[in-house]
This record gives C-alpha cells, structure tokens and sequence, in this order.
C-alpha cells in the first residue's frame, strides 16, 4: 500500500468510526453527513469519495459483520472443527459482532428499515449467509451430524431466525439480555432438535 | 394456527360419517369455499347409539334428544387441517387420539372439519351444523368442544352470545395452544411488524408458509387466508376478537399450552396454573417449527411452542403447560409414544384432558 493509500485508508476508517459513534450516539435518523465530516475533522466533500451515502456506511457495518462471521466459521473448519461447529461459529459470531452495541444494533435495524438500498444488500449478504449454513448442514447430514429427516435447508433458515429474532430483541427492547446469551440456547435447542436419533417417533 | 395436512383416512374413520349437510358418506376433503363436511367418529364412536340408560334396541337415539352428561367430546382441528391431497393416507390431525380414548372406553369422540383456510367466523358457520348433527346423533342436550390452535378461536365463536350464540349447547370450552392474544408469526407474515428488517421477514415467513405449504404469494391473493392470518394477528385478537367474542354465560373455558426450545417454561408455566408441569421435561421443536421457534423466542424472550406463546394460550382456567411443539401438541407428526426427551405422550394428553372434562360432570 503506498503512502497515499494508507492515507486514504486512515480516512475511510475514521470516517467509519465517526459515524458509528454518532450512530449510538445520535440514532440513525440523527446523524447527517454533515455531522460525521465534522466528527471525523474532514471537509463533507471528502467523506462522500469514501462513500456514496450515509446508507453507504450501514451497509458497510453490515458487510464487516457478515465478513467476520465467514472467517470466524473458516477458522472453526481450519482448526478442525465439524460441520456443526462450523453453523455454531457461523450463528454465534454473528451474534457476537451485532451483541457488541445495542445502539448500533438500533441503528443497523433504522437504517434497513429507512434505506430500501441497504435492506437490499443485507438481503443480499444474509443470504450468503445462509448459503454457508445450508451447506454446512449439508455437510453434517451426510457425515451424520444432523438426523437424515433435517432439511438443511429448514436447520440453516431455524439457526439463521434465531439469530434475527434474538437481534429484534435486542435492538427493540431495551430490558432484552446481551444478545449472545439470548442467541445461545436457542442455537442449542435448534442443534439439539436436529441431533440424529432423535427421541420422536 | 397451523399443522398442516391431515387426512381423515384410515379404514377406520372412513367407516363411520355423520352426515350433517344432507349429502351422504364417506369422508371428504372439505371444500375450503364452503361448510366442511364430516364429523367421523370411528365405528366405536358410533355408539351414540349405545343408550346412556335402558332402551329398547332399534329405537333411534334422535328421540331423546336431551340426554345429560356424559356429553359427547369433539375434537377441532386448527388452521389447515385436513387436506387430502397433501396428507399421507393414514395421517390424521389428532394423531390417533380417536382410537385411543375409544380404546379408553371413551365412545362419544368426534372429529369435525371447518375450512383449513380462513376465518374462525367462517369455520364456525361450517362446524355449526356438524355439532347440530351430532347432537341429534347422539340425542345429547350438550357437548364439549376442544380446539387445538385456531380450533379454540372457532369454538369460542360458536359458544359467544356474540358469535353463534350456541352456549346453550355447549357443555365446555377446552383449548389447546389457541393464540388468543393472537401471534407475533401472523404479524410478521402479514408486514404488520414495526422495526422488522424485510430480510428477517422472508425468513420467518417463508419458514411459517412452508409448514403450511403456502406461497408469500397465496397470502397475498388468497382473501380467505389473509383474513385467516389476519384475524390471528396480535392486535386483531386483543382489539377486536376478544371484545367481540365474550365467553358464554355459564360454559366453563380452559387451556392449555405448549414450550419447546428446551425452555422449562419457568416462571410461567408455574404461576395460575392448575396442574404443574415438570420443569425437567425439555422439548425440542421439530424441523417443521423449528425456525418460528427460534425466532419467536429470540424476538419475544417468551416460552412458545413454535408458533403461539404460553400467554396468548391463557383462556379461562390455564390447566398447564405441556412440553411439545405445536404440532406435537396432537401428536404431529405421526408420534407413536412418548417423547424420548420430554416424556410428552399426546394421546395420554387428551385422556388426561377428557378425564377431567369428565370428572366435572360434563
């Protein structure tokens, strides 16, 4: 990366990290452009060759998460772990990325509910999320991890539901528990249903 | 709501029909436009024949037309139901339960069919003769009614002074995991959520329509089952159902309610409750709710049983909570036995629940 990159590079990121903060502090609707130049001590003009919108940046902390979450699951699989370790570090790292701010989780939900650009790209990157978890299931089926009557299909879109409810919770309801301990016995109780030899019928 | 498919099959149901719309025999798909047809005791349900006291043999009961208790049990299915073409031949709605408590030397069981898709007013119009039907069958004054789901709203529509007025008739309302304060999964499916991102939306949804094998698109074009949906809905139940449907003067209500997602359901489960449940027994939700599971109990924090929450299924008397799914409740789909997990065994449910109907004399 040349001087320049890097420079620009320190930029984009300050403006990121601007913007964030104002998101908590401010809510989505409260923060403007104008207010993270400001915040980032950059001219307006120079936050939109960073990015395109206020949406631009959303959809940004939306990509990270989902990014982090395909390496947190590419690391379980390099470290040996098993196609079910796989769906857990998937489910649970999305978790943890959303779980680390519940005003920013606030202001992720304000700006897909506001923006139809950024509901569509994380329509987008949440099914590629959910590509990897059918797979995985996938994977535990045959290797006899999940019971032969699991749909992977159904197990991928209960572990990912589990994720966006226990999110809902926690980005609406203020009293709600840390969203890593909500979402964590709801991922034990959809593996748990799935485990072959299962106890019905 | 929900279970999808079931089919009024099996050489032992088709045996016996009461006939209550004129037309005659066999079991039929009802037309989901119109009436549903058939009540379909098994053959040793016909014994509303057999005289609660003396009479001579051949004397049809009909002439007695206001027999007292033991007044007959009529199971009613919920949203979906029966539909024949979708449904394995020998699948039925309340898994067996016909069978077992005839097997219980419980010979007045009846199973009637309402529309699998649409309101409970609609049902209740279609179930209404059904019941005249059975009552003159069985020359019984009442019966007992016993909803599962959607079942309990439409019973509730037939006994309310408001709905069709029928409490004269009705010995008792019992129902099981009916959403009386409506679903947050009816709110999602139907876009009435607040702050609901349109990804988590299509995959709940599609999760729910799935169980009934239905199409975002039926929802929207499908009149019947929108008003379906909607009459589910969180605020149409506490706004506009619940204030309408008042209980009928005189008939005791009670429900019952289902946790899975291993939760033991406490507090809830302990507090008004009549009969404690065991807090040890842990179910989990089957494939066909398990997405509706988790996410209403992510989303809510409340024990469910996959679609209706322990609170919505609160009528009357709350009995107790069992540990099944919604559709385990009725022993879908196809459980022979108890849950390996929970210990739930569906058909011990319903004699449970049909003892105590008895035991107060109804």
């Amino acid at each position: 990366m040349t001087q320049r990159q890097q420079r620009a590079q320190e930029t984009r990121d300050r403006l990121f990290t601007a913007a964030c903060e104002l998101f908590v502090a401010k809510g989505y609707a409260g923060t403007t452009v104008d207010s993270i130049a400001a915040r980032a001590g950059v001219a307006k003009g120079t936050f939109f060759v960073h990015f395109k919108t206020k949406d631009a940046v959303a959809t940004q902390l939306i990509a990270n998460q989902t990014s982090a979450t395909r390496r947190a699951r590419d690391k379980a699989v390099a470290k040996g772990g098993s196609p079910v370790d796989a769906m857990v570090a998937t489910v649970l790292t999305l978790g943890k990325q959303a779980g680390a701010s519940r005003m920013l989780s606030r202001a992720v939900l304000a700006a897909t509910l506001e923006s139809g650009e950024v509901a569509g790209d994380s329509t987008k990157l949440f099914e590629e999320i959910r590509a990897l978890l059918v797979a995985d299931a996938q994977a535990a089926r045959r290797a006899g991890l999940v019971a032969k009557r699991v749909e992977p299909e159904r197990l991928a879109v209960a572990l990912l539901t589990s994720y966006l409810g226990a999110v809902y919770a926690f980005a609406t309801d203020p009293g709600s528990v840390p969203l890593v301990e909500g979402l964590t016995p709801l991922v034990e109780a959809t593996l748990e249903a799935a485990r072959p030899v299962l106890p019905r019928r | 709501m929900n279970v999808r498919f079931i089919h009024l099959a099996g050489p032992v149901v088709l045996a016996m029909a009461i006939v209550a719309c004129g037309s005659t025999g066999g079991t039929k798909s009802p037309d989901p436009s119109g009436p549903g047809i058939i009540a379909t005791p098994p053959p040793t349900a016909q014994a509303p024949t057999a005289p609660p006291h003396d009479r001579p043999v051949g004397v049809p009961v009909d002439d007695e037309p206001n027999a007292g208790p033991p007044y007959p049990i009529i199971l009613m299915h919920g949203m979906g139901g029966f539909d024949e073409l979708q449904a394995p031949i020998d699948l039925t709605y309340f898994y067996g339960v016909v069978d077992d408590l005839n097997a219980h030397g419980e010979n007045l069981v009846f199973v009637t069919t309402a529309p699998p898709y649409d309101t409970s007013e609609d049902r209740a119009a279609a179930l209404a003769p059904q019941i005249q039907a059975i009552l003159k069958q069985t020359g019984k004054a009442k019966v007992n009614l016993v909803g599962h789901s959607q079942g309990g709203m439409d019973a509730r529509v037939l006994a309310s002074p408001n709905g069709l007025a029928m409490g004269n008739v009705i010995a008792s309302v019992t129902t099981v995991a009916t959403p009386h304060q409506g679903s947050l999964v009816a709110d999602l499916v139907l876009g009435l959520l607040q702050n609901v991102p349109p990804s988590t939306v299509d995959q709940v949804t599609s999760a729910f329509l799935s169980l009934l094998q239905k199409t975002a698109y039926d929802v929207q074009t499908d009149p019947h089952l929108r008003a379906q949906l909607t009459e589910l809905s969180q605020a149409y139940m506490t706004s506009t159902f619940n204030p309408k449907y008042i209980d009928a003067p005189g008939v005791p209500y009670s429900s019952y309610g289902g946790r899975t997602n291993l939760e033991d359901g406490l507090p809830d489960c302990a507090m008004n409750v009549v009969y404690a449940d065991d807090p040890t027994k842990l179910d989990t939700a089957q494939p066909e709710v398990s997405a509706t599971a988790a996410f209403l109990q992510g989303a809510t924090g409340t024990v469910n049983d996959g679609l209706v929450t322990i609170a919505s299924a609160r009528w009357g008397t709350f009995l107790q909570c069992v540990p099944a799914d919604h559709l385990a409740e009725v022993g879908q789909l196809a459980q022979n036995g108890p849950d390996a997990l929970s210990g739930f065994d569906h058909l011990q449910f319903f004699e449970q629940l049909t003892a105590r109907i008895r035991a107060q004399g109804l």
